[in-house]
């Protein structure tokens, strides 16, 4: 007895009018009001912590004995406002912050910009190529997982800080961390150490995903029939399995930027990684912690952009997963 | 089972032994390395001129005078401490005392000292009488060298081990209890306002930063409240020096069971919202995906009872992958929460291991790393040896 | 090897005629269920008439998203979020189900009315043994327990076919094959001699020799414990075998509902002419199989008119306006403006 089947043609209920990709991603992402006021949120801190030297109303290491402690929205013996307040050494508590932000946003992005290339890169590695490679970069990851990242990540900076001076970074590099972190050249090489340990923890995640995603949008038919047609391995990268791998690794950098941020603060609040006198938001909540019982508002005006990016950035992270996730359309 | 076992007990060996040269490398020959830290340290401490002596003593207490091999293995399984085979390895050399020295002349006329070969060499015979520890692999960690110094780690972690354990047990416990069924009632009313408010809640604590989650409970329940004359919680340390008085509740001696209560509540408070924000967000969305699948809708159209259908069905089967999650909670168990320990300034492990790294007590630090490591391992274990209960379709081979 | 589609050969009970009301076991009105998605209201059942003597099989023919699975969970209210039946009524045996209180709702599914799936592998409750997935159902519904229970769930397993019952209902479903697990779920809705038996796509997911096998099971069932059967299916052939009436669902709604015989003597709709040229027939020699072109319609903004006129090769101006279940002459039911 045979039962026949496929008696129909497969349901394709597709016809509403052709919409790109990227406009769709945009409409979804715009209906996700929550992020959008995220979005609005960041933009403006990346916008302060850019025009920092330019809108920071003292310079960032002045001391000034005469007005230590001033609270918010005093005034101190030179009739100058202080938005902010002073510090413990009576350095503008506003000016601090806004470097502090271009240090932190910017080791945030920095960091995670080369953890995820890392990432990126050996992930496309291992799971295009698969072999050797495959196992080499596989069992790296199996056994970084088994340490206990936060404990290693502050052995490894309070090894190293410290000892950046011995390090012969070329010019051009520090000169360009200098620029970019608006920091001296000096603090510049101190900066650059803590964002690459930063980076050299970062890139695992991105690295699991991304092999993941290339396993599986290398079982799809096409790469096959692309192959059978002749692409070569470098072509099949470029042009069919990175555009496929995108979206996820879009989301997934957003979330890494987050855990930069968190894992930087987190490190200066401790007391390693970037040191006064280079302002991080982390740092100023360190030096302020120990004055919190007099003057409350010194730990909270650092503590606020921490919270406020990091919620942010959270809150886009997943405005742009629902937008990005095909999942979601039913 | 059994060949299992085997197997993932050597594997779990052999990565502690890599653990343990990765951190010895890192803690001992680092760049600068001991020598320079604690030369430092003396400077600036007041002491003007180092002499001689005082680089002797380092260098014998960090055995720098031994090859890295030897020293090494001693630090490791606390050999060899001797000859090995009676008299006859006595004379093997192992190490250097004094390095020679060789004045270089270049053609310009400039002259160089540089270290080269050995002047006086060091015997195996020589290190018999040296103290030596019985070795890391023992249990040994040797003496702390800063935070109490003489002092045995393992002593040291005795002392702080009982604040860690009962800090983290409660949170950890807490937030299980609370965190799971939260979790499980968020997805079951999906959409529901109960969801809404408790996911919100969850996603915002998921994404604060601890220590900044601690620092705002600490301005708000310690600092404010006292300000403003309310009854407050007393914070940082586990266990007050001196009476206080707080409003409405009377005069609290320090050392008190209530006195450590209250400190206990905040350090255990903040654990407990961040780990219940993570795990019901984890249990919800794990709940959600098994109840879409087709064996809960089976049991609904068999006539279950949706109570059962939840708690029975589906939840024996969302709590799979949170197994997962409970391997790094032994570890977590014991190395404390860093970050929270030392917001609270609570006497645990994890502040401990702060203490260790920024004051160089190299001995501990290295200590709480590896116990961490191994702890984790056995958590992994544990944890594929719980899939196999929870799972039948997962056999280990 | 047996033809299939020239006519139902099968050694099924003598249908009654469409229309008799005598003794309805199941009576589905105007059911309508809607699913309320982010991008706008899917109509996944929009007026759905349906009518089940006792002993019957009735099969329900359709394409996938035509609406066919979304009408049998809705018979047993088991449509899920975001979905909704907003109008109708299922009256059960005298009894609107869709009035039922949850709890009276309960107790009749898995007793009187059970249901089995496409997918048996994931259907089955991966984290308990078959046997006791069994029990379950036997001690939720008959109370009984222990040995009592164990004695039945072997009994149970024996019937379907399943040898070595006492050892298979300790095994877990990854433990058995999805034609076991099929008759496992089979055991599991027969359990309790349900009055009415919906088989969604029962054997869709399976090789082609399990589902004449599991086809040939419930048959001798149906035989046996004289249980009416809903069956749902996308399988010209598999109704052909097993039903006596037929219902073609298209885009949401009937547009065919006939006789067996009738409907793969004469189909009338031009859908149901298509589906019957596009599937393939034994001892006949064609040289390709028919494709009906085009795709089913968004069931969002579901077409003023006919909904099948866009793919329609008969389609005329009248095809513009709705047309209603049109009775013929000859006492057939049809959704199509040709026979009015």
């Amino acid at each position: 007895m045979a039962t026949t089947t496929t008696a129909v043609p497969a349901d394709e209920p597709k016809t509403t009018a052709p919409e790109s990709q990227l406009s769709i991603v945009l409409r979804r992402f715009r209906k996700h009001h929550l992020a959008m006021f995220c979005l609005g949120l960041l933009t403006v801190m990346l916008l302060l912590s850019a025009l920092a030297p330019v809108i920071a109303p003292f310079p960032r290491d002045q001391l000034d004995s005469a007005a230590k402690f001033l609270t918010p929205l005093s005034v101190d013996h030179a009739g100058k406002l202080r938005i902010f307040g002073t510090d413990h050494l009576g350095r503008d508590y506003t000016t601090r912050l806004l470097f502090a932000s271009r240090v932190s946003l910017g080791t945030a992005v920095f960091a995670t910009l080369i953890a995820s290339t890392i990432g990126i890169v050996l992930g496309l590695l291992a799971g295009f190529f698969g072999g050797w490679i495959d196992t080499i970069i596989s069992r790296t990851l199996e056994v970084v997982a088994t340490f206990p990242t936060l404990s290693l990540l502050l052995i490894v900076v309070s090894i190293f800080v410290g000892n950046e001076k011995n390090i012969p970074f070329p010019a051009f590099v520090t000169k360009t961390i200098s620029f970019l972190f608006a920091v001296s050249e000096r603090e510049a090489k101190l900066v650059l150490m803590v964002n690459l340990i930063l980076a050299l923890f970062g890139w695992t995640t991105t690295c699991r995903l991304m092999r993941g995603m290339v396993l599986s949008v290398r079982e799809n038919v096409y790469i096959d029939s692309a192959r059978a047609l002749g692409a070569s391995n470098l072509r099949l990268l470029a042009r069919h399995v990175f555009p496929n791998s995108l979206p996820p690794m879009i989301v997934d950098f957003t979330l890494a930027v987050n855990g930069t941020l968190v894992a930087e603060s987190a490190l200066s609040f401790l007391g390693f990684g970037i040191t006064d006198p280079t302002p991080t938001w982390g740092n100023m909540l360190n030096s302020a912690q120990s004055y919190m019982f007099q003057y409350p508002w010194m730990p909270l005006i650092p503590s606020l952009p921490i919270l406020l990016a990091s919620v942010a950035i959270n809150y886009i992270g997943d405005g742009l997963r629902d937008a990005l996730d095909p999942r979601q359309k039913i | 089972m059994a060949a299992f076992l085997v197997r993932r007990l050597l594997q779990m060996f052999l990565v502690t032994i890599v653990a343990a040269i990765c951190s010895y490398s890192l803690l001992y020959i680092s760049p600068g390395g001991p020598i320079e830290t604690l030369l430092a340290e003396k400077q600036n401490g007041g002491a003007n001129r180092i002499d001689q002596s005082d680089i002797q003593r380092v260098i014998e207490r960090f055995e720098l005078d031994i090859n890295l091999p030897i020293r090494f293995s001693r630090w490791l399984i606390g050999w060899p401490n001797g000859p090995i085979f009676g008299s006859f390895g006595a004379d093997w050399v192992v190490g250097c005392t004094t390095p020679g020295k060789v004045r270089l002349r270049y053609p310009d006329g400039r002259t160089e000292i540089v270290e080269e070969g050995c002047e006086n060499t060091l015997t195996l015979a020589e290190l018999e009488g040296r103290k030596a520890s019985r070795g890391v692999a023992f249990g040994d960690f040797g003496e702390s060298q800063v935070i109490l110094r003489g002092r045995p780690v393992t002593d040291l972690i005795g002392s702080r081990l009982f604040y860690t354990l009962y800090l983290m047990g409660g949170a950890v416990g807490l937030a299980l209890l609370i965190g799971v069924p939260i979790g499980v009632y968020s997805a079951v009313k999906q959409y529901s306002r109960f969801d809404y408010t408790m996911t919100s809640i969850a996603f915002v604590g998921s994404s604060l930063p601890s220590f900044v989650f601690g620092i705002f409970a600490i301005l708000i329940l310690s600092v404010l409240a006292k300000q403003a004359g309310l009854p407050y919680l007393p914070s940082g340390d586990a266990v007050g020096v001196r009476d206080y008085v707080i409003p409405l509740l009377g005069t609290i001696t320090a050392g008190s069971f209530f006195d450590r209560f209250l400190r206990f509540l905040m350090p255990c408070g903040v654990l407990t919202f961040i780990n219940i924000a993570g795990w019901s967000r984890f249990v919800r969305t794990s709940m959600l995906e098994v109840l879409s699948q087709d064996y809960v809708r089976t049991a609904r159209a068999k006539g279950v009872k949706e109570s059962a259908v939840v708690l029975k069905h589906a939840l024996r089967n969302s709590l799979i992958p949170f197994v997962t999650l409970l391997a790094g909670v032994l570890a977590t168990l014991f190395g404390g929460a860093l970050i929270t320990e030392t917001v609270f300034n609570w006497p645990g492990l994890g502040r401990l291991y702060i203490d260790a790294l920024s004051r160089s007590d190299y001995n501990v630090a290295n200590a709480l790393l590896l116990i961490n490591v191994v702890l984790l391992l056995i958590g992994i274990l544990i944890t594929d040896i719980l899939y196999t209960v929870v799972d039948p379709r997962i056999r280990l081979g | 090897m047996t033809s299939i589609p020239s006519g139902a050969r099968s050694p099924t009970p003598e249908p009654k005629p469409a229309g008799a009301t005598s003794a309805d076991l199941l009576r589905v009105t105007g059911l309508k269920t809607h699913f309320f998605t982010e991008d706008g209201v899917v109509h996944a059942v929009d007026g759905v008439d349906l009518r089940l003597g006792r002993g019957e099989t009735l099969g329900i023919v359709g394409e996938s998203g035509s609406g066919k699975s979304v009408t049998s969970l809705s018979i047993l209210r088991l449509v899920s979020h975001p979905g909704k039946i907003v109008a109708g009524s299922v009256i059960f045996d005298g009894v609107d189900l869709l009035n039922l209180g949850d709890e009276e709702m309960r107790k009749i599914r898995g007793d009187r009315i059970s249901m089995i799936f496409q997918q048996p592998t994931t259907a089955l409750n991966p984290v308990f043994r078959v046997g006791d997935q069994i029990i379950e159902t036997l001690e939720i519904h008959q109370g009984l327990k222990g040995d009592d229970s164990t004695k039945r769930c072997i009994e149970l397993l024996t019937m379907v076919g399943l040898p070595d019952a006492p050892r298979r209902m300790k095994q877990y479903p990854h433990q058995l094959s999805g034609g076991q697990c099929q008759r496992v779920m089979i055991a599991m809705a027969l359990a309790c001699n349900p009055e009415l038996l919906i088989a969604d796509e029962p054997t869709t997911a399976l090789d082609v020799t399990i589902q004449a096998q599991i086809l040939d099971l419930m048959r001798a069932l149906r035989e046996k414990i004289d249980t009416s059967i809903i069956l749902i299916t996308h399988d010209m052939g598999v109704v052909a075998e097993m039903a006596d009436s037929v219902a073609v669902m298209y885009a949401g709604q009937i547009i065919e509902y006939a006789d067996v015989r009738a409907i793969f003597a004469s189909p009338k709709h031009p859908y149901t002419q298509g589906l019957l040229h596009s599937m393939p027939v034994l001892g006949q020699v064609r040289d390709e199989l028919e494709v009906i072109p085009g795709t089913v319609p968004s069931l969002i903004n579901p077409p003023a008119g006919c909904r099948f006129a866009a793919r329609c090769a008969k389609r005329f101006e009248k095809c513009d306006q709705p047309p209603p279940m049109i009775e013929t002459d000859d006492g057939r039911k049809v959704r199509c403006w040709l026979y009015e």
